[in-house]
């Protein structure tokens, strides 16, 4: 699954810690889920939605679909 | 002035906790052993009775108990402390080590001799443990 979270991320100055603090999951799940290896839970995916004050579907877009 | 590395902070924090999680389940690990040989010299020195030079069967369930009870409350605090992507690879570890026991204990039990057994169980959640905490994603 493509994401836009790195550059969400970039835009707002964070690192990949300040994120996963922000999110309170590891800076590890953040790395996994920017480089498509780990697809975050939708509680998660959700809590992004709210951090970056976004739809999910502007933050994750599904390979099926593209 | 406000903290805008609120994050960075809180995230450090949460890894040192899930570190010293894994660094005590290690050390209760690497110590049983050790507790288990102590317990026994000293249930002998202070005149223990000892069958045919066999232990009596509550001395070696007390150790697993123990360290069972110990392994797997920490094991849980650690789950605790994980987040969805570190329980995964929790899972994962433990997979590992199901793998080790199912292989490795059968054929240490035929053998007879219970170090071996004792070796393979720590060398297990060993492994489940390193397949856990390995140097992630960079």
């Amino acid at each position: 699954m493509k994401n836009r979270l790195k550059v969400l991320r970039a835009e707002r100055d964070w690192s990949q810690a300040e994120l996963a603090g922000r999110l309170d999951v590891s800076r590890q799940a953040v790395n996994a889920i920017e480089t498509g290896k780990h697809d975050p839970s939708l509680p998660l995916a959700f809590r992004m939605s709210r951090l970056f004050a976004l739809p999910i579907e502007a933050i994750f877009e599904d390979d099926d679909h593209g | 002035m406000p903290d805008t590395h609120w994050g960075e902070h809180r995230a450090a924090a949460r890894q040192r906790a899930r570190v010293r999680w894994i660094a005590g389940i290690a050390a209760v690990l690497i110590a049983s052993p050790f507790a288990l040989d102590f317990a026994a010299r000293r249930y002998v020195a202070t005149g223990g009775n000892t069958t045919d030079g066999h232990f009596p069967l509550w001395l070696p369930l007390a150790y697993w108990a123990i360290v069972i009870a110990v392994a797997l409350t920490g094991v849980y605090r650690l789950h605790r402390a994980s987040d969805e992507f570190e329980r995964r690879r929790l899972i994962d570890g433990f997979a590992a080590s199901g793998l080790l026991l199912g292989l490795f204990v059968p054929p240490a039990i035929f053998v007879g001799t219970i170090n071996s057994v004792m070796l393979v169980w720590i060398v297990a959640l060993f492994t489940g443990l390193a397949v856990f905490a390995r140097p992630r994603l960079s």
